[in-house]
């Protein structure tokens, strides 16, 4: 089991490291992530949402569908939590 | 060569909390360290993505009237909402987990692997 | 698990710094617009100031501020206020789901432009801070309060 999780994790490590070059460098203006949608966002941000934190912006405004079934996973999360540990409790003081 | 090691840091340090909570996973026989490795996992993901976020020259993310509105004004905003909602994703699934291994330890009494495995056989 | 602390000034402290925790929660939500902040991390602060007494006091006594059925309750109603705000624009006249330029049809003075959409998202961040202030609260109790100290 020892040695076959440190073959996984050298194979794992030797992927990254393979992959690790083709990523953009740290604070390239011109990296992938930051070609797309975000401009729009930034430029455009403030005057169509109301919001200067663009953050807020993106996270209540442009995906708001995201952060809403965001919030209905911690709640199920919460409440899953609650119901695994239900039984006990009642039992402990009826 | 040098450069190619010391350009992409952020990328090696990533990768190094990748592989240590893949190993905190693989190889530990607790459960709770098991889900300590997950997290670890987690959060080098999180610092992946806002790694992606910043730009040389760029401010925060928050609009500010004296700067220009250009899109290299400004770190990239949208991996940061994204990490905001997964870090708090994770707590929440990370609480669920805990809740989870609180009732395999009033089931079991035990937190180790290879004792719960005992006991189911 | 969770051990009560005796000492005064530890009690004092704690119930000096939950008002002041929630007034800071309650600036970083409203604030979070115009500067860093927003609704998760008011949720958190806002959860912090409940916690504070289960801490000191213990448990049981800590309740008084908010018990875990609270909480649930809270926890449901913020995600259904997100949701509702969300439904209630677009019956208002939004162009979909969760298009805050349904709120004009309200009989106010409504801010042109983006101060609109901004007013209907401060209720959702509302919601939202709701939401994570009841789950980090269910997810203590349940997880650290409740356990049985004593084997059965």
């Amino acid at each position: 089991m020892k040695w076959s999780g440190l073959i996984i994790l050298v194979l794992a490590g030797g992927l990254l490291a393979y992959s690790a070059p083709d990523l953009p460098a740290y604070g390239d203006p011109e990296s992938p992530a930051s070609q797309h949608v975000s401009p729009r966002m930034i430029e455009k941000g403030y005057e169509e949402t109301g919001a200067k934190n663009l953050v807020t912006a993106v996270l209540v405004d442009y995906r708001s569908f995201d952060t809403l079934f965001e919030a209905v996973v911690i709640l199920v999360a919460g409440l899953g939590a609650a119901l695994v540990l239900w039984p006990d409790h009642r039992r402990r003081d009826p | 060569m040098l450069h190619d090691i010391l350009g992409w840091y952020n990328y090696w340090l990533i990768a190094v909390l990748i592989l240590v909570g893949i190993y905190g996973m693989m190889a530990k026989r607790n459960l709770l360290k098991k889900l300590m490795g997950m997290n670890i996992l987690q959060v080098s993901i999180i610092l992946f993505f806002l790694t992606l976020s910043p730009k040389e020259e760029g401010s925060m993310p928050v609009f500010d009237a004296e700067l220009a509105s250009t899109a290299a004004g400004y770190a990239n905003p949208l991996p940061q909402a994204l990490m905001l909602t997964a870090i708090v994703v994770g707590v929440a699934t990370t609480g669920l987990a805990l809740a989870l291994l609180v009732r395999v330890h009033r089931t079991f009494g035990t937190l180790e692997e290879d004792d719960i495995m005992e006991d189911l056989r | 698990m969770t051990g009560v602390y005796e000492s005064p000034i530890i009690r004092f402290i704690a119930r000096v710094q939950a008002p002041a925790l929630q007034m800071f929660a309650l600036y970083v939500l409203i604030h979070g617009h115009y500067s860093p902040g927003g609704a998760f991390q008011a949720g958190a602060i806002l959860a912090g100031s409940f916690l504070l007494p289960r801490i000191v006091e213990g448990s049981e006594n800590g309740q008084r501020g908010l018990t875990t059925r609270g909480a649930t309750w809270i926890a449901c109603i913020g995600t259904l206020l997100f949701a509702g705000t969300g439904a209630a624009v677009l019956i208002m006249g939004g162009e979909g789901f969760m298009d805050y330029a349904g709120l004009h049809a309200l009989p106010f003075d409504m801010p042109p432009g983006g101060a609109t959409r901004a007013i209907g998202s401060l209720f959702i961040e509302f919601g939202v801070a709701m939401a994570v202030m009841g789950v980090m609260v269910i997810l203590y109790d349940d997880v650290l309060a409740r356990a049985p100290t004593t084997k059965e």
